[in-house]
């Protein structure tokens, strides 16, 4: 089955480097650089988008304010941080604030890609326990 | 009138209704006269006094004493005035001991030599004096209790202010390290992630292409520990030269130029003589290149950069305006944390505000910034002159 995920990094080359960790798998690729995109794409594909990895410092709106937006707006729509701060505050502090997984940068391909499947299945049985 | 003119009945009429009291005694101590008011002070009345010795008026643990002054006196009798603040202890007819200030006027008269004393009952004075006392020396202790309170207040403040010092050194350092592994994992990231691409890729040319990103995003590892280093270490004193603000000034606004290629932005520069600095030349440029640099960025299309040379009080100093978007309030204190921005990622880490105070402190220098969001940003550095010899 194919997932949808949103990668949202102003760092071009970090976006690049997770659409490769996830390529070859069943994941569609769509990118943003910063959460005003990331909105404009979520508006246009809510029902297709399964997992949000979302950066923490990003100019304008930082991802502390983009999650919180994305929670009360797509509330099961599963978010993973990715991030380079090592920070357990951090982590606990976005956890409770609902997002599904913190990693730390570098995360390795495999990590990777199984945070976003066990992120997308979360979206699946939420989706038919709905149904 | 002349004293003489005044008549002996005048005279009674005086001395009878004097309110301090008047004593006559001759020369072997008995009282020969006492006016109302001295009876009146000692409980005494009509002539109960004369022909007494004066030492009924003093107390008995004063009277040997008294008597033997009293000797001394008569044989050398020489006036004593009133206000000379000697208090004397008198006692009056039921016992009751009281202060009392004297003044003696000895003379020789028809009578032979006696002596005129004047005494005045001071328990109110003494006791506004002792009440005086005593207040002054509550006050005193209100004084002294109020000293060590704010002694202790200091003490508490310099240990807190340490503390705070600590963990504010503590805290710069969380962010240091924060800031570093943030900086240091992306890089990393990237690496990590071109290293995994061509393990998986079997097409030479994009080997090569991802083997070039990790050459770059290695060398951005290395860019940041040498700029983190660089910065740390104090100026060693046989390295420094004498750096005139003003052609430091010059070369930043020159290079800052280049680096952004930008004419829209118009920048003045009003340079006064000002003495020479004691420090690295090219990190003074550094200095003020980075804030010129966040100036030009802060304006946008276009804007003013003013800058400004100045001494004072053996500190010369420059003064960079920006006529931009301002800082936040709220961002102002963070501004000179190591990779604090509030640009993306193609303007850098986050460090040229850090290093430009890590630079400034090194030499003993002072940075500050006023800003409010919308009315432009003006950094203000000082730096110690060098000595003139």
């Amino acid at each position: 089955m194919l997932h949808h995920v949103l990668i949202i990094d102003d760092e071009e080359d970090i976006r690049k480097v997770i659409r490769q960790q996830l390529s070859g798998t069943h994941f569609e690729i769509l990118e943003a650089d910063g959460a005003e995109q990331a909105l404009q794409l979520l508006d246009e594909n809510v029902l297709t988008v399964d997992v949000i990895i979302c950066d923490v410092r990003m100019p304008r709106i930082s991802g502390v304010d983009a999650v919180d937006h994305f929670r009360r707006k797509y509330p099961h729509t599963p978010i993973i941080v990715l991030t380079g701060f090592p920070d357990l505050d951090l982590a606990v502090a976005f956890m409770k604030e609902g997002v599904v997984d913190y990693l730390v940068k570098p995360v390795e391909k495999e990590k990777l890609v199984e945070a976003v499947e066990n992120a997308a299945n979360r979206r699946r049985i939420f989706e038919s326990s709905s149904l | 009138m002349q004293p003489q003119e005044v008549s002996e009945k005048l005279l009674r009429l005086a001395v009878h209704a004097s309110p301090s009291g008047i004593l006559i005694v001759d020369r072997t101590g008995r009282i020969v006269f006492a006016n109302p008011a001295l009876l009146d002070m000692f409980g005494y009345a009509g002539d109960e006094l004369v022909g007494r010795l004066i030492e009924i008026l003093v107390p008995d643990k004063d009277a040997e004493a008294h008597r033997r002054h009293r000797e001394k006196f008569d044989a050398r009798p020489s006036p004593r005035d009133m206000g000379r603040r000697e208090y004397f202890d008198a006692v009056s007819k039921d016992g009751r001991i009281f202060p009392v200030e004297i003044g003696l006027r000895p003379g020789e008269f028809d009578e032979g030599q006696m002596v005129v004393a004047t005494v005045i009952d001071i328990t109110q004075r003494r006791q506004s004096e002792d009440r005086l006392q005593r207040h002054e020396q509550h006050l005193e202790e209100l004084v002294e209790e109020r000293t060590g309170e704010l002694r202790e207040a200091q003490i508490e403040t310099e240990s807190v202010m340490e503390k705070l010092i600590q963990s504010e050194k503590l805290a710069a350092i969380g962010t240091l390290v924060s800031g570093i592994g943030h900086e240091i994992n992306n890089p990393l990231y990237l690496i990590l992630g071109m290293g995994e691409a061509i393990r998986d890729e079997e097409d030479h040319a994009l080997c090569r292409e991802y083997g070039e990103d990790i050459v770059k995003h290695c060398r951005r590892i290395k860019e940041i520990v040498r700029n983190l280093s660089q910065y740390a270490r104090p100026g060693a004193g046989h390295d420094l030269q004498r750096v005139d603000l003003n052609e430091a000034t010059s070369a930043a606004v020159l290079a800052a130029k280049r680096s952004l290629g930008s004419d829209r932005i118009e920048i003045r520069q009003n340079a006064s003589p000002v003495p020479a600095i004691l420090a690295k030349a090219e990190e003074i440029q550094q200095v003020l290149f980075n804030i010129i640099r966040n100036g030009i960025q802060a304006c946008g299309e276009q804007g003013t950069i003013e800058i400004e040379t100045s001494h004072r009080d053996g500190r010369a100093s420059v003064r960079i305006r920006d006529s931009g978007a301002g800082i936040p309030l709220s961002d102002v204190k963070k501004i000179f944390d190591p990779f604090f921005t509030t640009k993306g990622p193609e303007h850098g880490e986050g460090l040229g505000l850090y290093i430009v105070q890590q630079i400034v402190t090194k030499y003993g220098g002072i940075i500050d910034v006023v800003s409010d969001g919308g009315t432009g940003t003006t950094f203000s550095v000082q730096f110690p002159v060098a000595d003139q010899t």
